[in-house]
């Protein structure tokens, strides 16, 4: 992919998620009803939840591409699981303050030790692990691979997070939206987030395009292929 | 395939041969589980809750936080002299060196999880079941997948500026399973109830530890290689 | 280019965002449920929109050194 593709890619998808951001903002707060039991605060879900499904997308996008870095050894798929780490290391964050915000109203507290909510939690401390190695290396090529593997092992173990996590009772809803029976949700509000959802996958690709060009064009500058 | 092993063998040897020369990592551990158990005897408030009843989440964070010492340390030896360099000269696969040490690890990891057990069953009248064999069981796998871990880990944060600080950091995450079931096989264990009970638990240990032992003899060679 | 400013005006909006619903909060007697939990979803969006804003402008910047780095060579 070369770099005017990229940056052609990241504008048309940034237009196109603005212009739904807005539309799901407009949803969000003019069009869609008011859940009955748990009153406005509720509105924040339709930021909660697609958060959380794209920061597990970028984490998987991080084991994906550590994995075929360390495999082919190609700089670019390094560059790209950082773009996708510094993504959900964004969208991560979003879901763990728009939680207890809305925990606090719903449930009387602020945090509570709900399966999803903690494994988010331990999730973006292997995303914080991820760029800690990076970072506190003195050679970048080594600092790569060790991020790979940071990011590959903690991929690795995620199936067994969650089975500790879920194992503690929880005050959580079950699962509204991907049921084996369909979605149980008022049809605006599945709506309104799935507005959301596609809002936020194509901002995140978007940013992530654009996070991924920077680096191939730093690369190619500290490698002399553009003249500095 | 025979001299694959041995030459695992041969480097925990000479792990564990160097650590019982100079005792270092031995008595730093042993010291920090009794003062540990010292420790949570003064934290606990005993007309509230006996030590007993949390025994099990005790041993658990002892273990791991007492392991942590000696993970962090485990290329410790390696950095002086270039000795690194001359392991990896050496005809011995990455992964052989890797198992090897493992095999030190958790050699020296099954010795603070007993000591551990033993301390706080002194300390705080721990009562034990009467087939402990299962309780031993329990610890020994858990320790196995902590030290496979923590040898990877180890590994990586050797080569960082931050040396062992950042090992917590990157492993407290992902032992999470281990303290989960780990402690809940070991609570229900010590509470007097048939092994069978814990066989669930004992499979998720299982699968952390065969995880962990997957994952670094596969990638530890990426750590190691300059 | 100076970020000075571009740090200036983030700051007045997060002040904004964080201060306006106190000000509701004054009317409490009113339905102070109710505006417990505008606040609540007010901050909830805010902090959402800042953390992609500053991680775009964290893009930004960088491509902006960049381009001083190959186009200013001389200069520096």
């Amino acid at each position: 992919m070369s770099l005017a593709t990229v940056r052609w890619g990241a504008l048309v998808l940034g237009v196109a998620g603005v212009a739904l951001t807005l539309l799901f903002h407009w949803q969000v707060f003019f069009w869609v009803p008011t859940e009955a039991s748990m009153g406005i605060v509720q509105r924040i879900f339709y930021i909660h939840l697609p958060a959380a499904w794209v920061g597990f997308l970028a984490f998987g996008i991080v084991a994906i591409c550590s994995a075929v870095y360390l495999w082919l050894g190609e700089e670019k798929l390094d560059q790209a699981a950082v773009a996708a780490a510094e993504g959900g290391m964004i969208f991560t964050t979003i879901v763990l303050t728009s939680g207890p915000l809305w925990a606090r109203l719903a449930w009387g507290t602020w945090w509570t030790w709900d399966p999803r909510l903690t494994l988010t939690l331990l999730l973006w401390f292997i995303y914080l692990g991820y760029f800690l190695v990076r970072s506190s290396t003195e050679n970048p090529e080594r600092g790569r691979r060790f991020a790979a593997v940071v990011g590959i092992v903690g991929a690795l173990n995620i199936p067994l997070i969650h089975m500790s996590v879920v194992w503690f009772r929880s005050l959580h809803p079950p699962p509204i939206v991907a049921r084996q029976d369909g979605p149980q949700l008022h049809p605006d509000m599945l709506t309104t987030v799935f507005t959301a959802l596609g809002a936020w996958t194509l901002i995140f690709f978007s940013l992530f395009l654009l996070r991924y060009g920077v680096g191939r064009l730093e690369a190619r500058i500290e490698q002399g292929v553009i003249p500095s | 395939m025979t001299s694959w092993i041995a030459l695992a063998a041969a480097v925990a040897a000479k792990d564990l041969r160097v650590e019982f020369r100079t005792r270092e990592r031995i008595v730093v551990m042993g010291a920090f589980i009794v003062l540990a158990g010292v420790l949570f005897n003064y934290a606990i408030d005993r007309t509230a809750v006996h030590p007993r009843e949390i025994a099990a989440g005790l041993v658990w964070v002892t273990i791991v936080l007492s392991g942590l010492l000696g993970l962090g340390r485990t290329f410790e030896l390696e950095k002086e002299d270039g000795a690194m360099d001359a392991l990896l000269a050496a005809p011995l696969p990455r992964d052989a060196l890797f198992v090897g040490k493992v095999m030190a690890n958790t050699l020296l990891l099954w010795g603070v999880a007993f000591f551990t057990l033993a301390v706080f069953w002194l300390f705080f009248q721990l009562q034990m079941p009467g087939n402990p064999l299962p309780l031993f069981g329990v610890l020994l796998l858990g320790t196995t997948g902590f030290a496979a871990m923590g040898t990877l880990f180890g590994g990586i944060t050797a080569g960082t500026r931050m040396q062992e600080s950042l090992l917590p950091v990157l492993l407290f995450p992902l032992v999470v399973p281990l303290i989960t079931f780990g402690v809940r096989a070991t609570a229900d264990l010590l509470a007097g109830f048939p092994p069978e009970h814990s066989a669930p638990s004992l499979r998720v240990l299982g699968a952390f530890t065969l995880i962990a032992l997957t994952a670094g003899v596969g990638l530890f060679r990426f750590i190691v290689e300059d | 280019m100076n970020p000075l400013p571009s740090v200036v005006v983030a700051l007045v909006a997060i002040a904004a965002l964080l201060f306006a619903p106190g000000v509701l909060e004054g009317q409490e007697t009113t339905a102070p449920r109710q505006m417990r939990h505008f606040w609540h979803v007010f901050a909830a969006y805010a902090i959402a929109w800042v953390l992609l804003f500053g991680w775009a402008v964290s893009i930004a910047r960088r491509i902006g050194r960049l381009e001083r780095r190959v186009g200013g060579g001389e200069g520096t």
